[in-house]
């Protein structure tokens, strides 16, 4: 990961974005272990079905961490200073996350220099799952 | 499991059976602070997070990575603390005990604040407290924010968390 310099980036930039691979029902076995959710909607379509749903569905907290993901593949993680997303609608087995970010803000306070990004994930349709934003630490200007 | 249970397994179970989807919304625990949570951060359950969520940074699962990047241990993902938050017998329980429905129940925001960094062999002490509880549509979408402090074993803050969670009509 190469320094972000607060006098390269401009308000506009894009973070490289992130595709995960399509999620599985593997992959929600695992993160309802892995993440101590151990609701039967996200791996159970026995129940889910019962409860009203097409079918299991993704942990929100999954597709935050995806989100996570591309921060810190942007930035360290001791950078991040504040993270949060709000899900705008359920994501279901089988559908592929990409993740995106974009630098709205800059500022520079006490030899402290941040940035807020805009974030958000989309599904393979473009259809809107996640919407965020972050606040960032970035080295002074070189 | 590497954690330890420190639950209020009696007063708020009982109230969590009794108002769960009884439909009305249970004010007074607004402000309300639950028995402190205290959690031994299990490296072998961030190896296994990492795995899940198809992590490729060394520092998420190797040790020795994360400690030539000066970490103590393997290092907690971002949004760690809510799995942290997660590891009680009920992690609806607040939820019921407000009086929604736990099977209706969807996540609707999380934001975090960052402070010091959460390694595995760290034990984590969490405290969540209720903040709003409220209706939007005529009572059709009942909501409730709770926010978690979760400090360290150097009594340092690590994260602040908050958390919506809305029952679905």
């Amino acid at each position: 990961m190469k320094d972000i310099f607060f006098d390269q980036i401009a308000i506009g930039d894009q973070l490289p974005s992130l595709t995960k691979p399509p999620i599985s029902r593997t992959t929600l076995a695992y993160f309802c272990g892995a993440s101590n959710d151990h609701n039967p909607v996200h791996v159970d379509s026995d129940f889910a079905r019962a409860s009203g749903a097409d079918d299991v569905f993704v942990h929100g907290m999954l597709n935050m961490a995806y989100m996570g993901q591309l921060l810190t593949g942007w930035v360290s993680p001791r950078a991040i200073l504040s993270f949060g997303v709000k899900f705008a609608a359920i994501v279901y087995v089988g559908d592929t996350i990409t993740c995106r970010g974009e630098v709205v803000d800059k500022a520079d306070s006490e030899g402290v220099y941040t940035l807020k990004l805009k974030l958000s994930a989309v599904d393979q349709n473009g259809e809107l799952k996640l919407s965020g934003d972050a606040l960032v630490k970035v080295s002074a200007p070189a | 499991m590497g954690w330890r249970l420190y639950w209020p397994v009696d007063t708020d179970t009982l109230r969590a059976e009794k108002n769960n989807g009884s439909g009305m919304l249970d004010k007074t625990l607004i402000g309300k602070s639950f028995p402190a949570l205290v959690v031994d951060v299990d490296k072998w359950q961030l190896k296994f997070f990492a795995k899940a969520v198809g992590e490729e940074n060394p520092i998420y699962f190797d040790e020795e990575a994360a400690i030539a990047e000066g970490y103590r241990s393997i290092l907690a993902p971002p949004t760690y603390g809510v799995t942290l938050g997660c590891a009680v017998p009920d992690p609806f329980a607040r939820a019921k005990a407000v009086g929604l429905d736990a099977s209706k129940i969807l996540h609707t925001a999380q934001s975090f604040e960052y402070f010091e960094p959460i390694c595995g062999g760290d034990k984590i002490t969490l405290v969540a407290t209720i903040t709003k509880v409220f209706e939007k549509r005529k009572g059709a979408f009942k909501f409730m924010v709770e926010e978690t402090v979760a400090t360290n074993q150097l009594d340092q803050l690590t994260t602040r968390f908050r958390q919506t969670v809305v029952e679905r009509a």
